[in-house]
């Protein structure tokens, strides 16, 4: 299992810092990032995850079942540190947003609700979608807002569990420790290993070369993928069989080192240039048909 | 509210992040339309090298009809990626500019290379193969089997190509007929 360690966060501010000086258009989404990935780092350094219940034998029989090795019953989370994590990034939304987010935000009133709130993340986005609707918050920046707040400490577990996965037997487009889809890929340096990264626990996990995450098509006439002339560093692998798509990174053409989470902002133009050519991208969240 | 999964749609990437009103985003949207215009399409395809009995996979990047890319295939368990020297070299039998394309001559005795048209070429080898078939023949013997031209097939050549020589080089009655290739 390859994991980012408790070094993500600061290859992470450390790439946003030099991006800033040379990608102005992205300049706002950056700062964003940066105040958000702060507040990220200040729980997790402080949230010790409580492993008891989590075994070899545990682990190996649900990813051999092909199931994820965290379900939300599972986590526990010190309460104070879910209030300050939920207040630090609700602030952070309001003032980028200004006006059109509500004031105040009481996170107590989310005080009993941690284990449906990580089960609406991980597994049904339609419990959030209430919850968002009950407290007077859009519902896309309320998933936003439960979604990085509570990314750092499920990406903790998983760094602590990594151990027990065995990336060579899942093989599977989902995420082995928290079932997400993937939001990027790397492939790796000097081999071409094609390696998953989870857009919730920041995991990463082995798959296949030539088979869709999505829908895990491998005809290989119906995949392709797109890139910008001279530009092969990064490019955009497309499904024809479900229409969806994934950034692929090359480590072999550019640092081994980069951090897999601020490249995916770094390419956001991709995406949206994916998006007009009528592709649809990883999951973020779930959201109503209007 | 009565919501059912069936209501849902499932929001993703940058359409999500447009979804949270949180970010400007006419900066990039401008940004991806001049990229929109430079991006190319490519195909990936699975092979195995040609060179030797390894039999190491690799894939071929195509666009527009174009080799653009062979690497090693990670997944292919043999070699896991990796190639050797002359595999990694593979693309270039594709793509070299310095291979030639043009039919290259130089006479018997001459020093100097000329360039030729192919429709003189096939005439000149296949009338010096008569020549030479025709002179290890010339005892009268009833066996299509000739001991004076050998035939040597490349590595590059795929599983037709290699039928189609070996069918010929039999038809002429040769022998000593090899090919590196033993996959």
């Amino acid at each position: 299992m390859e994991k980012m360690g408790e070094e993500f966060y600061n290859t992470a501010l450390d790439q946003i810092a030099g991006l800033k000086a040379i990608k102005s258009e992205l300049n706002e989404i950056l700062k964003f990032y940066e105040s958000t990935i702060k507040a990220q780092q200040h729980v997790k350094v402080l949230f010790k995850p409580d492993l008891s219940i989590f075994n070899k034998d545990l682990c190996s029989s649900r990813n051999s079942e092909g199931l994820p090795l965290l379900r939300a019953e599972d986590i526990e989370i010190d309460q104070d540190l879910v209030n300050k994590i939920l207040e630090d990034i609700y602030r952070i939304i309001r003032n980028q947003r200004g006006e059109a987010v509500p004031a105040y935000f009481d996170s107590s009133s989310l005080a009993d609700q941690q284990k449906v709130l990580i089960k609406g993340l991980v597994e049904d986005g339609i419990i959030l979608e209430r919850l968002a609707c009950d407290l007077k918050i859009d519902y896309p920046v309320f998933y936003f807002l439960i979604n990085h707040a509570f990314s750092p400490f499920i990406s903790k577990y998983g760094e602590k569990l990594g151990e027990f996965v065995d990336t060579s037997n899942w093989l599977r487009g989902n995420c082995p420790v928290c079932g997400k889809e993937p939001l990027v890929v790397r492939l790796e340096e000097e081999t071409g290993r094609r390696w998953l990264f989870c857009s919730l626990c920041h995991s990463e996990w082995l798959f296949k070369r030539l088979v869709c995450p999505f829908c895990e098509n491998n005809d290989q006439e119906s995949l392709r993928y797109f890139f910008v002339e001279n530009e092969q560093a990064h490019r955009i692998d497309v499904c024809e069989k479900c229409k969806r798509y994934i950034k692929t990174i090359d480590c072999r053409k550019i640092d081994s080192g980069v951090n897999l989470f601020v490249e995916n902002l770094s390419t956001l133009v991709l995406d949206i240039v994916a998006d007009k050519e009528g592709y649809r991208g990883p999951d973020i969240f779930l959201f109503r048909e209007k | 509210m009565d919501l059912t999964r069936r209501d849902f749609l499932k929001l993703s990437g940058v359409t999500a992040l447009i979804a949270t009103g949180l970010f400007n985003l006419k900066p990039l949207t401008a940004r991806a339309q001049d990229l929109q215009l430079r991006i190319r399409y490519a195909k990936q395809t699975t092979t195995i090298c040609p060179y030797c009995a390894v039999g190491c996979g690799q894939i071929v990047s195509v666009s527009n009809g174009k080799v653009i890319n062979i690497e090693g295939d990670p997944d292919h368990p043999i070699n896991q990626g990796s190639l050797c020297s002359k595999g990694s070299a593979l693309y270039q039998v594709a793509n070299n500019e310095r291979r030639l394309d043009k039919v290259k001559y130089r006479a018997p005795g001459g020093s100097d290379w000329e360039e030729k048209s192919w429709n003189w070429a096939i005439e000149r080898i296949s009338s010096r193969i008569k020549e030479t078939r025709d002179a290890e023949l010339s005892d009268g013997r009833k066996t299509n089997r000739i001991d004076n031209i050998a035939a040597i097939g490349g590595a590059a050549l795929d599983n037709e190509e290699c039928y189609l020589y070996s069918k010929f080089a039999r038809a002429l009655g040769v022998v000593y007929l090899e090919h590196q290739a033993r996959i």
